[in-house]
């Protein structure tokens, strides 16, 4: 782990990042261990069970909200990132284009405001207008918030990428169409699919913005999770965030070795 | 007979403050069947004046033809010119077959005529095995030749290549050098090969223009811009040179700054007027008495074939002689020791500055 | 020339992303503007009337009699507010930087797999994952059980429910966002100039300060900005770390847009959120400016 040689070393940064780790994953362990606890307690060990994991599968308003949550995150991801494909695109590649720095600007401006202001700012605009859409008011509020966040990794991709390529395409014959589709998007979906994924996760993980605009009979995830943590019974939403927590992490690994594989 | 390449008045320039004229006011004409190098150092605008023939970029003025026929605001894709790219840009998503094969396909030729296509073309570049890799498995050399198999595929009327040695090491560039030449032979295609490398232009070329800041300074072939270059740019930019200021004094006569006579070639310049002359340092020769300038020698740089003497003469000022070494090896003077440098009239070349 | 159609034409895919932005964003936050500067309504939202009321009200408390006098209550909250998240910058930089470095100098192979260990919590749900602290630090927790078995305390500490622990939930939340884009500026750091400054006679903690630190300040920057402007507004650290009684202008907002039912109040304190990150990104823009460079958009 250590290279005292290198000359770049510096003597306990790499207790500091060890320290980092534990911290960053001490909840995590807490989490998974007691959701297969015995007992209620979060605090004594009592014995492995799968009763949580059993209750919380067969919990109906876990299911509504899970399932409230994925339509969500869907939807949301979808538009997110076909938006913020076409904008960094066209910020990228079209010299037409006057103001870079501006519409730059606009596309990172959703992560430059406090989440507390945007979800205030958004229910009193929804109400003003009187939009009533159930999950759609939640869909466009977080489609706004998730175009920075495909939108980054997009475009760096794209800046990353070199654009002699789509000269040598162009130069072969391909007008723009053809390039675009054969050329620019097959290299850019790397990008797009991490933009997409952190879209994904931003979006099933948010709770102010949602908990101000959701209407009644619109709970996500969060909200439910945050109802149950208020009263201080979790052995569910332990058992039930270990899944999720599983999934992902199958999902993240996998990526990173079909890449590395690359 | 049309040219292949015709510019009359090209210019690009790009907006800024202030702007940049990256080509002024070129023109050219490259034939058919040749192999015509623009050579000059980074920023003369041989890059853009490639871009323009490509489609890259669009002209701010002046006239691009194509066998006469005016391509100027053509798309890259509507014009029978590829481009071998410097860092070959193979598309890394597809294999060698599939990248030499793309402009055939955009081409709307058939699958099975275009993959026959590419393979004969990977078979003219020695790489009839190697397309089912993936660009990224291959050496750069290699690369090298699938970016010219790619380019040539679509057998277009004129090959533009963009320093495409530039990135290999220097066995490999010295057997690309011969390859190239080869393919441009055996293909009959025009070909407008771009560097900063003189030594690879002087060796490769029928013809060369030579670049320096957006302007065409002369066009020639590669004995000509050697041996009889038009003005100290390109003098200096190719080969080594020594240079005088001197005062003409009429007939073959001329008087150096320091004042010491040398005789050299006719001129039309008037009596008493100020010319720049220059010699290629192989063309003077090194002895241990005798008419010439004398002066001693300074400095000795031993170059393997040759050696560089610097001499430091005696009525002032400095030049070099190239000279090759004593058959067995030994040099022709130490440093300190005392010479005359004999200078042949014929070897003796008067250039506007 | 370009006409007024063709520039529309090469900005067509700009719109449905600025568009959104602007409608669904830019918009409510001017309508919110709008609403600070209006009476409260009865039932929530505002009636139609021009009034500095809600602004009033961050300084002044009406009294018994009517009278203004200066209320500092809501003041207090703000400065918390700003304080604890100076703090959080402070702790996630103290953290996050040698974390960054470390990682900055490993072989590409590993460096990917910390990334990967960086983001792998971030797919877990933060109000869980904040839960897990009150397992960690309440009376009953793993902090205080543990001490008092080894005998260190015979009472259990105060953890949960104070300033310091609201911090630790938020250096928690955003110290990736610090490691991030430090790592991100020191990875391209050329390793030549740190063997020139040793080379120099610097040790390795000369080197660090008069060279590895200046160029990695816009990275620094970014990530204090980063990690600034979320956690004034934070919501979820102060609720469940912090108890009733350290309120931060997060829950404050919230709280006049849910059960107080003030909206034009809750509007002034959102504006006086959104200044203070104007504020922030106008001597982040600034700084910018002088290192020539930041953030590339």
């Amino acid at each position: 782990m250590t290279q005292k040689n290198d000359i770049r070393w510096l003597p306990g940064f790499n207790w500091v990042t060890l320290f980092f780790f534990l911290f960053l994953y001490l909840p995590l362990i807490i989490l998974v261990v007691f959701s297969f606890n015995a007992s209620r307690s979060a605090t004594v060990w009592s014995g492995f069970s799968l009763e949580w994991y059993v209750k919380a599968f067969a919990n109906d308003d876990i299911q509504r909200a899970t399932k409230n949550s994925l339509i969500i995150a869907v939807f949301a991801t979808v538009f997110a990132t076909t938006m913020a494909t076409m904008a960094a695109l066209a910020l990228s590649r079209n010299r037409a284009v006057k103001n870079k720095s501006l519409f730059g600007g606009v596309l990172i401006l959703p992560l430059m405001v406090p989440e507390i202001v945007t979800a205030v700012a958004t229910l009193t605009f929804f109400s003003a207008i009187g939009l009533s859409l159930g999950l759609g008011n939640i869909i466009i509020a977080h489609s706004v918030f998730c175009i920075p966040f495909a939108y980054l990794p997009i475009r760096a991709r794209l800046d990353g990428m070199d654009e002699s390529l789509e000269a040598a395409a162009r130069d072969l014959y391909s007008n723009k169409w053809d390039t675009l589709r054969l050329i620019t998007l097959p290299l850019l979906m790397p990008g797009i699919l991490s933009g997409a994924m952190l879209a994904f996760i931003i979006s099933l993980d948010d709770f102010i913005i949602t908990l101000m605009v959701a209407e009644a009979g619109s709970t996500t995830l969060p909200i439910y999770i945050y109802s149950l943590v208020r009263v201080g019974i979790t052995p569910e939403v332990n058992a039930i965030s270990t899944v999720l927590l599983g999934v992902s992490v199958l999902i993240v690994t996998a990526a990173y070795l079909v890449e590395k594989k690359k | 007979m049309t040219s292949a390449i015709g510019l009359s008045g090209l210019q690009k320039t790009y907006p800024g403050a202030p702007p940049v004229r990256a080509l002024r006011n070129a023109d050219l004409a490259i034939n058919d069947n040749e192999f015509f190098t623009l050579l000059g150092p980074s920023g003369c605008g041989k890059t853009t004046l490639l871009r323009l023939m490509a489609g890259f970029e669009v002209p701010t003025g002046g006239k691009l033809t194509l066998f006469g026929e005016d391509i100027a605001h053509l798309p890259p894709e509507k014009r029978p010119i590829n481009t071998v790219f410097q860092h070959y840009s193979l598309f890394p998503h597809m294999t060698v077959l599939e990248n030499v094969a793309f402009g055939l396909k955009r081409l709307h030729k058939s699958d099975a005529e275009a993959k026959q296509v590419a393979q004969q073309m990977l078979d003219l570049v020695h790489l009839a095995d190697f397309g089912d890799r993936k660009p990224g498995q291959l050496s750069g050399g290699q690369q090298q030749r699938v970016a010219l198999a790619r380019a040539l595929a679509p057998q277009p009327r004129v090959l533009l290549l963009d320093e495409p040695l530039s990135a290999l090491d220097l066995k490999l560039r010295q057997s690309m050098r011969a390859e190239l030449k080869r393919l441009q032979r055996e293909t009959g295609i025009t070909f407008v090969f771009v560097t900063h490398d003189q030594e690879e232009a002087l060796a490769m070329s029928d013809r060369i223009a030579v670049m320096s800041q957006g302007e065409i300074q002369q066009v020639g072939d590669p004995a000509t811009i050697y041996e009889f270059p038009e003005n100290r740019f390109v003098a200096e930019f190719i080969g080594d040179a020594d240079f005088f200021e001197a005062e003409v004094l009429g007939g073959t006569e001329y008087k150096l700054s320091n004042g010491a006579l040398l005789t050299g070639p006719r001129t039309e310049a008037a009596i008493g007027s100020q010319v720049t002359l220059f010699f290629r340092p192989e063309k003077a020769e090194l002895k241990q008495s005798g008419s010439g300038l004398p002066g001693q020698v300074s400095e000795i740089l031993y170059l393997g074939n040759s050696t560089d003497y610097v001499v430091d003469l005696a009525q002032g000022g400095a030049l070099t002689v190239r000279s090759e070494n004593h058959k067995d090896g030994t040099a022709l003077a130490d440093v300190g020791a005392d010479v005359v440098v004999e200078i042949d009239p014929a070897a003796v070349r008067v250039v506007t500055t | 020339m370009t006409s007024l159609r063709e520039t529309l034409r090469s900005h067509l895919a700009l719109i449905p992303a600025t568009a959104t932005i602007t409608i669904f964003m830019v918009l409510p936050i001017l309508i919110i503007l709008v609403y600070s500067f209006l009476a409260p309504g009865d039932y929530g939202g505002g009636k139609p009337e021009f009034s500095t009321n809600a602004y009033q009200r961050l300084l002044f408390q009406r009294d018994l009699f009517d009278q203004m006098v200066f209320d500092p209550a809501y003041l207090k909250i703000a400065f918390r507010s700003v304080w604890i998240a100076v703090v959080s910058v402070v702790g996630c930089l103290l953290l996050g930087f040698p974390v960054a470095y470390y990682i900055a100098c490993q072989p590409e192979e590993r460096r990917n797999i910390f990334l990967l260990l960086i983001t792998i919590p971030f797919w877990t749900n933060l109000l869980v994952r904040t839960y897990c602290w009150i397992l960690v630090l309440r009376d009953t927790g793993l902090v205080n059980v543990g001490l008092m078995r080894m005998g260190l305390i015979d009472e259990p500490l105060t953890l949960l429910y104070t300033e310091g622990a609201v911090a630790l939930g938020l250096i928690y939340t955003y110290v990736p966002f610090m490691v991030l884009p430090i790592y991100a500026s020191l990875e391209r750091m050329d390793r030549r100039l740190i063997e020139a400054a040793r080379d120099l006679y610097s040790n390795r903690w000369v080197a660090l300060r008069y060279v590895v630190i200046p160029l990695a300040m816009p990275g620094i920057i970014a990530g204090a900005i980063l990690v600034f402007i979320p956690a004034l507004g934070a919501f979820i650290a102060p609720d469940l770390l912090g108890g009733g009684k350290n309120l931060m202008l997060g829950s404050l907002v919230q709280l006049q847009f849910s059960s107080a039912r003030n909206w034009p109040f809750g509007s002034a304190l959102a504006m006086v959120i959104m200044a203070m990150v104007l504020m922030c990104l106008f001597f982040y823009a600034r700084s910018a400016k002088k290192n020539g460079g930041g953030i590339k958009h």
